[in-house]
């Protein structure tokens, strides 16, 4: 019996130490996961932010505006359209 | 039994050798560090809410932006890194090089910097110059809506807090609340997973929906500002609204500021003219005590005046705005011609404790409780306090302070079937998982339906048969009244100096919009005829398209 019990702490002994230091070791590598996903998320979100902000920039008024400005689309610049044909051919 | 106690030694020693570790580091080399990274708080900043129109394009949003620190102790050229960052920056030279004070450990130098700074100067890779996260507002529209949105700007604890506007207003529904999390880390930072890991996630800010449309916005404001251009006035404002239930769609005044860079406007810039500031009306006024005699039995549209001459109160003499008197007139045509001494007599027949009663209930003297931060609630003086020759000048508006909303409101009640109705700007406020719509709420009801009805229609023929005929939208019936109010300065009224304004509302027999148009000191003329009006219905030709309505006429 006595015999029995000196073997099981030694198979147990090891046992232990290893998964002590498999638990050891994945938490680290967990904590650098956890470390990763932090940042990634946050980039992600800035992404996002980003867009958004480039997005409503494209949609709005105040772009458009200015696009038509560049583009001399003003008064000065009147359509040319194919039901008036003189127009366009500046008769 | 030697190998046993040899084992215990072995690790006797292990332990002394940690213990000692430990003491060195807390005991000697308390490094802050150290101690910070062990456990970590980290607050968790919520997100502002952002604000959308009525259709949901964005007005204010949230952009990333970086504050830019230095380390000193890691810079070895000054000038260098000052030369290569003032263009980037658009601060001088001088200013940057001063701010690298080789004494210390870490300078805050400038908020604010945007994503496309940052990366050119991140490419630069300049050793001692670093970057924080923060958020910053952004407005796609730039200054469309800068009275309405307010800024964002720092308290005494330099936290972010929403000034003037509805950033003021909504504050606390903006700002949301913020969480933290609470790590135990190692010594160069990463959690440990086995450690303590609590986090209590912020909640970010309510987004709000307009009942502002971004186009009406639009329109009034490039309006406002070519009426400013033409008729030279100091100042101007513009309030278009849904006279049933009195939602904003849109309001501006100019001069305004850039919300963007608002610390380089002064205060003065901050305050909406069209909530904050008082004025006398003027004739603008004149519809509502028309309506309060004809709610009150006391005049009829048809009944006649005999205008003859000026009328004497007291010391005072009040004549009509030309001179000119047309002997027996309606009670219409004292609308149309704008004849003070008519409403002098409506105002007789109506009593000077009716007039003071109506005042109150059009809501003068008190707040709309629009939801904007910095509104005013003008003056209405006590009725003991009121002379004679007072019942007879607020009868056309003069004598009187109000406040361009609460002008609207009042008349917004002529035109909806009599109800005073507060004002709103905001329609919707939603949060991650809850919406909440602000619904119309009416304040109490001034005159009845019949009233109204009566009242309209004096107003389309005020218009139609006005002394000036303006260049009307075609086949639409339009109500409205123009308002030449003096400004008085010293005791006294500068005749060289007029607030314009006219107030109108189309179609008139189901009305889309009603709209206030103010100008401070028109240059070109001082009357509201020939500055406010023909401004109002240029942009009533752009709202009728905009808004689709039919002609009815």
């Amino acid at each position: 019996m006595k015999q029995l019990i000196k073997y099981g702490i030694w198979i147990i002994m090891p046992v232990l130490l290893f998964a002590n230091m498999f638990i050891f070791v994945s938490g680290i590598v967990l904590g650098n996961q956890i470390s990763h996903f932090e940042k990634e998320t946050k980039k992600i979100h800035q992404q996002n932010v980003e867009l958004d902000r480039q997005t409503s920039h494209l949609d709005s008024l105040d772009y458009a505006a200015s696009i038509a400005a560049s583009l001399d689309f003003v008064k000065r610049s009147p359509p040319i359209v194919l039901e008036n044909l003189k127009y366009a051919l500046n008769r | 039994m030697i190998r046993a106690k040899l084992l215990f030694l072995f690790f006797l020693a292990i332990f002394i050798a940690v213990i000692a570790k430990l003491f060195y580091l807390q005991l000697f080399r308390p490094s802050a560090s150290l101690l910070d990274n062990y456990l970590k708080t980290n607050k968790i900043y919520p997100e502002r809410g952002r604000i959308f129109d009525h259709n949901g394009q964005p007005l204010v949003l949230n952009q990333n932006s970086y504050l830019l620190y230095f380390e000193p102790k890691k810079i070895s050229d000054p000038k260098g890194i000052s030369e290569k960052l003032a263009g980037i920056l658009q601060i001088p030279e001088a200013s940057i090089e001063s701010k690298i004070d080789s004494s210390k450990i870490w300078i805050s130098f400038k908020s604010g910097v945007v994503e496309d700074q940052k990366k050119i100067i991140e490419n630069l890779h300049l050793d001692g110059v670093g970057f924080q996260y923060e958020m910053k507002r952004y407005y796609p529209e730039a200054s469309l809506s800068a009275h309405l949105a307010g800024f964002v700007g720092k308290n005494s604890s330099g936290e972010d807090i929403g000034y003037f506007g509805l950033e003021g207003y909504y504050d606390k529904d903006l700002k949301g609340l913020p969480g933290f999390l609470e790590t135990e880390r190692d010594i160069i930072g990463r959690p440990i997973f086995i450690g303590t890991q609590e986090r209590v996630n912020s909640e970010n800010g309510r987004d709000l929906q307009l009942s502002i449309d971004k186009t009406v916005q639009e329109i009034i404001k490039r309006k406002l500002k070519q009426g400013l251009e033409s008729y030279k006035a100091k100042q101007g404002c513009v309030i278009t609204a849904n006279p049933y239930t009195m939602q904003i769609l849109g309001l501006v005044c100019l001069p305004d500021y850039d919300n963007d860079q608002y610390y380089q406007f002064s205060e003065e810039y901050f305050k909406n003219p069209a909530i904050s500031e008082v004025y006398e009306p003027g004739s603008i006024f004149k519809p509502l005590v028309m309506a309060a005699g004809i709610e009150e039995k006391k005049i009829k549209p048809d009944d006649f005046y005999n205008e003859d001459g000026p009328i004497q109160i007291g010391e005072y003499q009040i004549r009509t705005w030309n001179n000119k008197y047309e002997g027996k007139i309606t009670m219409t045509r004292i609308l149309e011609k704008s004849s003070n001494v008519g409403m002098v007599f409506v105002g007789s027949k109506l009593g000077n404790d009716s007039i003071y009663s109506y005042l109150q209930k059009y809501g003068f003297g008190e707040q709309t409780g629009i939801d904007l931060q910095g509104e005013t609630s003008g003056y209405l003086k006590p009725k003991n306090n009121w002379y004679p020759i007072d019942f007879s000048t607020v009868t056309f508006g003069q004598g009187i302070a109000v406040t361009p909303i609460q002008m609207v409101r009042a008349f917004a009640s002529l035109v909806n079937g009599g109800n005073i109705v507060r004002p709103t700007v905001v329609e919707k406020i939603t949060a991650s998982e809850e919406e909440k719509t602000i619904k119309p709420k009416i304040e109490r009801k001034v005159i009845s339906g019949r009233t109204t009805e009566i009242i309209k229609k004096m107003l389309v023929s005020t218009v139609e048969n006005g002394e000036i005929h303006w260049a009307k939208p075609k086949g639409y019936t339009i109500g409205g009244k123009t308002g030449t109010a003096q400004v008085p300065i010293q005791g006294h009224y500068d005749p060289s100096k007029t607030i314009a304004s006219f107030v109108g509302f189309a179609p008139a027999e189901n009305p889309k919009f009603i709209t206030l148009v103010t100008l401070r000191e028109p240059q070109t003329s001082p009357w509201g005829s020939e500055t406010a009006a023909p401004l109002f219905f240029d942009i009533a030709k752009e709202l009728i398209v905009y808004y689709n309505i039919t002609p009815d006429q």
